[in-house]
């Protein structure tokens, strides 16, 4: 895939220009003595990446788009994305013990861990250690599940 | 005299030798596992003292703060997550050591580095205290907003090479920690509805985040054939030319920690990033900075071990705790029936020195003991880097939820990981979001302070003497990077013109 080296800049510009729109919206309902230091920061911030949006727009047009690897990364990297992103999501429904062996279970067999053995065994191990260490030694509980809840 | 000598004798003893080691062990522990602090090493240890004698209890916590300033270190060379906050610089230099297969000499650095900022912090409690206290007396609220304004200059140094960029992510991430309560009002702010945004964002959440996963996605953009590849220690020993060669480093760094450290409300955290950049601003090399510069180690973890001394010095001499593990020692402190302030070193003479005299010998034992941990933990490199990818990801979240039991938090670590990632991959420094998210709360608070207090006579400020220095260092550290990274290019654009010539 081609792509003009400022493209990501630009991207990021209006992603981030979004983002502080959204926060000027909510600025009216913040009672002025509250106001003043975030409103400051956020116009600085609003023309800071109007600057650098406008900057890479000028220099976009006089590029040449160069071979990108992208679009090949990200064909491995959104895939593990989501799978910690359901990770978190069974966390909280299926407890620590059940969603991160899983996860781990998963996730190793997605980054090609050819020994199957050592793959159970290591998922199972690693969470029942961290369970041990966190739970017993440093009194913490971690998250039961409010579909199933495993715990010792 | 004989104070000093009486504390000798009790920190000597062989019970309270095993404390310290004991305490170390532990608070390093602590401190190397994402999500855990010294603080609250420190914290969940205080009921253990209850039935200890005043001078063993004490020299139990001095142990664990010390030990889990010192531990958040090792992940951060290792694996790339900063145990502690205090520790995100030490990330920055340690991965590219690893990278480079030195993570041996990285982890001997830091070891060594943090051995010595400690005891000289030890020695300044010991020696300096009533002075030093004479200064802490002169901080107030504008003093304390010039600190933190003087912080943000460290984000001149930490993206020299994008300077604009740096200053953007910097102003942006002071944004993001003026999210929930206002820390004057107490009105939330930028909640988006969500009750768990009142709080603001937790730094710790975001710091694993930033420094953790953006690893993890590096790893997934090598072709699979990679994920089984291993990683190298290297040796451990350092050359002694490469020690001495530190030593200047090593004691501005301390001092800088000390320093810092007596001042409330900033820590090892902020601490650190002070002694990087003052590190960055004399080195020699300042390019190397950010690709394994060992003097960016020294720095950082001799600022951050010498604010653990220096925090304790306005608790002992003017019963001011500055920090929250200050705070923590002073109930400890009170239930053992010992009150600091100006009399502390009168009634209480053994203890106190007991406590102080053990400080520099628990510094001293952090060797030993960080060797040992460093010589397990760079094992870890030995792990194929599928497993590794796995673990991380596993740990960071676990880490997350740790400090605050809310998963909440673990959606803002992971967010926060895939922004760094996208900063990272399109040259947008990540290390202004540390420092501005460890600032921004201090410098909202103690700007609104000091405009109440010098309402309308602005100029007022300038008669207290510790303001105007810090004005005229905060100004100084703002503008110097800027001349030096000028000249540097009129010099290179110099010598380029002279080749071409040629």
């Amino acid at each position: 895939m081609k792509m003009k080296k400022s493209m990501p800049d630009v991207i990021i510009s209006i992603v981030v220009l979004i983002f502080l729109g959204t926060l000027f919206v909510q600025v009216p309902a913040i009672p002025e003595i509250s106001r003043g230091f975030p409103l400051g920061l956020l116009i600085i911030a609003t023309v800071m990446t109007l600057y650098l949006l406008i900057r890479n727009l000028l220099r976009l047009k006089n590029e040449e788009a160069v071979e990108s690897k992208v679009l090949e990364q990200a064909k491995t990297i959104v895939p593990y994305c989501l799978m910690i992103i359901a990770y978190i999501w069974l966390m909280d429904k299926l407890g620590y013990i059940i969603s991160t062996v899983v996860f781990m279970i998963v996730s190793l067999l997605f980054l090609r861990l050819k020994n199957k053995i050592l793959m159970i065994i290591l998922a199972v191990a690693l969470t029942c250690l961290l369970y041990f260490v966190f739970t017993n030694f440093l009194g913490v509980v971690l998250p039961r599940g409010k579909w199933i809840n495993i715990a010792f | 005299m004989a104070d000093i000598l009486l504390g000798f004798t009790n920190v000597l003893q062989p019970m309270n030798i095993l404390i310290c080691l004991g305490g170390l062990f532990v608070g390093v522990l602590f401190g190397a596992l994402p999500g855990f602090s010294a603080t609250m090493a420190v914290a969940i240890f205080v009921p253990f003292t209850y039935v200890m004698e005043p001078g063993a209890a004490l020299l139990l916590l001095s142990a664990l703060y010390c030990g889990g300033v010192f531990g958040g270190s090792i992940p951060a060379v290792l694996v790339g997550i900063p145990g502690t906050p205090a520790s995100a610089p030490t990330a920055l230099e340690g991965k590219a050591l690893v990278r480079k297969g030195e993570a041996g000499r990285a982890l001997h650095h830091v070891t060594l580095s943090s051995v010595f900022g400690g005891a000289l912090s030890a020695v300044a409690l010991l020696i300096c205290a009533p002075l030093l206290a004479q200064i802490a007396k002169m901080v107030g609220q504008p003093e304390q907003m010039m600190v933190a304004v003087f912080g943000l200059s460290v984000v001149i140094m930490l993206s020299e090479d994008n300077l604009f960029k740096g200053v953007m992510v910097a102003i942006i991430s002071l944004v993001l920690a003026t999210f929930g309560q206002d820390p004057v009002q107490g009105f939330p702010r930028f909640t988006y509805g969500f009750k768990e945004l009142i709080g603001g964002f937790s730094v710790v959440p975001v710091l694993i985040g930033l420094f953790s996963l953006p690893e993890v996605f590096k790893m997934l953009e090598d072709p699979h054939g990679k994920m089984t590849e291993t990683g190298t220690v290297g040796s451990m020993k350092l050359p002694l030319k490469e020690i001495f060669g530190n030593l200047i480093n090593g004691i501005r760094s301390a001092v800088i920690g000390i320093c810092i450290g007596i001042i409330p409300a900033a820590g090892p955290d902020i601490a650190a990033f002070m002694a990087y950049n003052e590190a960055k601003k004399a080195s020699k090399h300042p390019e190397k900075f950010g690709s394994g510069a060992v003097e960016g180690i020294v720095a950082s973890e001799a600022g951050n071990n010498g604010a653990t001394g220096g925090s304790l010095i306005p608790l002992l001499t003017l019963g001011i705790p500055g920090s929250a593990p200050a705070a923590i020692f002073l109930g400890a402190m009170i239930i053992h029936g010992i009150r600091p302030g100006p009399t502390l070193f009168s009634q209480h003479a053994s203890v106190v020195y007991t406590m102080i005299i053990g400080f520099i010998l628990i510094n001293l034992l952090m060797y030993i003991v960080g060797m040992i941990y460093c010589k397990f933990g760079s094992l870890i490199l030995y792990i194929p880097k599928s497993i590794l990818a796995t673990t991380i990801v596993v740990l960071a979240v676990v880490g997350t939820y740790a400090t605050s039991k809310s998963i909440f938090d673990v959606w803002v670590m992971f967010g926060a990981g895939l922004l760094g990632y996208l900063m990272q991959r399109n040259n947008f420094p990540t290390s202004p979001v540390a420092l501005a998210l460890l600032l921004g709360t201090n410098m909202e608070q103690s700007l609104a302070r000091t405009l109440t207090m010098y309402e309308g006579r602005m100029l007022d400020l300038f008669s207290r003497p510790l303001f105007t220095a810090l004005t005229l260092f905060t100004v100084f550290s703002f503008v110097y990077p800027l001349i030096k990274m000028k000249l540097r290019k009129n010099k290179k654009a110099k010598e380029a013109a002279e080749l071409k010539e040629q």
